[in-house]
């Protein structure tokens, strides 16, 4: 404390000339515009100065929060894009789909393949809609090239199908320019073509001709693409002969198809059983 | 009341009057201001108190602001210059009167001593003053020159009144 006070007694003059100016400056400033204008402005771009490098200081630091946040911000935002672009894909292949079948009497559903096999011996097709969207067993399945399968099984909101690409699956067709009925399967070969089979002896088709469903089945209508004669020589297969079919759907790259519904009336399936049991 | 303090009050009032009314008015080739203020702050004793000079400088200053409209400059300036006041004179007197009070003059000083003393002071006292009162480095040139104008002008004078002075 004395040291202080000496301190203070030997520069007494230092601290009364810096009360004289600190007193000058502040009449300066409180007195006079130009001063205080001038004053005021430097004082702003020193402040302003001081505020930025703060900032840039602390901005560095606060890096990492703000990274974090816009990872989960970007994630967040990933996740609405890929809910988008699956919406945007559904109503472009609802159109197409929809445009596919104009003309079709049929009711049908439009459902997302959601998994689909072309590499195994029984390919199955598993559907996003199931019996809450209207779909039973035994539905037919197109895409907008062509026929895909028929429906097997249903959960209240999936469905799992037969795909074409299944031997288990025969569907009737006949061709489309000369109208003799075939039916057709996978041999479980190459996924691009299957077999017609059961076609008589005496008939001549030509490599390109429209294979189409015959409309005998429960599943499809009459008239739907199932694929084109790929070679006009037939194979003979006990007393019928076979054709091979280049199948019009491309199984690699099922995306939506429409769900057909084409069951036939209460009515005529009691009589179709009918004869049935009677033989 | 003493002779000498009589004389002193009516020399500060004189200085004062004739720096607010006059003085202040000049600015020769718009350069050229006399500050005939700082004859008083020349004429300190080098004996006074440096804190008592320096209160008398600021108020002495600060009165002419109060006339002048620039309350705050010639207060600075005032003090400024009067705060090494003891110091140069320390610097320029004779070794033999180091330790006597005196009121510094050509005389005691000598021509040399005193012209470096006074040229000094003013120096400061301009400095400050012209740096205050533009508040910018925007025409260096020009304050400069106001610098340089208004200390040699001031210089002239306060040599002209020693000189007047010492034939009396």
């Amino acid at each position: 404390m004395r040291k202080l006070t000496r301190f203070f007694l030997t520069h007494s003059s230092v601290l009364v000339y810096l009360c004289y100016v600190t007193l000058g400056l502040v009449l300066l400033f409180r007195f006079n515009a130009y001063q205080q204008s001038v004053g005021f402005t430097s004082a702003s771009r020193i402040a302003g100065s001081v505020y930025s490098l703060s900032g840039a200081v602390t901005g560095y630091f606060g890096l990492q929060r703000t990274n974090n946040e816009l990872l989960a911000q970007n994630g967040k935002l990933q996740d609405e894009l890929a809910v988008l672009r699956d919406a945007v894909a559904r109503a472009q292949a609802v159109d197409t789909l929809r445009a596919a079948a104009t003309g079709s009497p049929e009711n049908s559903v439009i459902a997302k393949v959601i998994n689909n096999s072309v590499s195994r011996r029984n390919n199955y097709i598993t559907l996003d809609k199931g019996e809450a969207d209207g779909i039973v067993p035994e539905m037919g399945l197109a895409d907008q090239n062509g026929v895909v399968g028929v429906v097997a099984a249903v959960s209240p909101q999936y469905a799992v199908a037969l795909s074409l690409l299944n031997p288990n699956l025969r569907i009737s067709c006949k061709i489309k320019r000369t109208g003799h009925i075939g039916s057709l399967s996978w041999r479980g070969e190459d996924v691009r073509y299957a077999g017609l089979d059961d076609l008589a002896a005496y008939i001549e088709v030509n490599a390109g001709d429209t294979v189409v469903t015959s409309g005998y089945s429960a599943a499809f209508p009459e008239g739907l693409i199932v694929g084109f004669i790929e070679d006009a020589q037939k194979v003979r297969k006990d007393h019928f002969y076979s054709l091979t079919v280049r199948l019009a759907a491309d199984f690699s790259k099922l995306n939506f198809v429409r769900v057909i519904d084409n069951r036939k009336p209460q009515e005529l399936v009691e009589i179709e059983k009918e004869v049935s049991g009677n033989e | 009341m003493n002779k000498v303090v009589v004389y002193r009050i009516a020399a500060v009032l004189l200085v004062f009057v004739l720096q607010v009314l006059m003085c202040n008015r000049i600015a020769l080739w718009g350069y050229a201001t006399p500050f005939l203020v700082v004859c008083l702050f020349l004429k300190i004793p080098s004996g006074a108190k440096l804190n008592i000079a320096m209160t008398f400088a600021f108020f002495v200053g600060l009165c002419i602001d109060i006339f002048t409209g620039t309350l705050g400059v010639y207060a600075l300036a005032s003090v400024t210059a009067v705060f090494p006041h003891h110091y140069l004179i320390n610097r320029v007197q004779y070794r033999e009167r180091e330790e006597e009070s005196f009121t510094p003059s050509a005389e005691i000083l000598g021509w040399g001593g005193y012209t470096l003393y006074a040229a000094l002071i003013t120096a400061i006292f301009c400095v400050v003053l012209f740096c205050i009162d533009s508040f910018s480095f925007f025409a260096p040139a020009v304050l400069l020159g106001r610098i340089v104008g208004s200390t040699a002008f001031t210089l002239l004078i306060v040599l002209c009144i020693e000189i007047v002075s010492k034939k009396k």
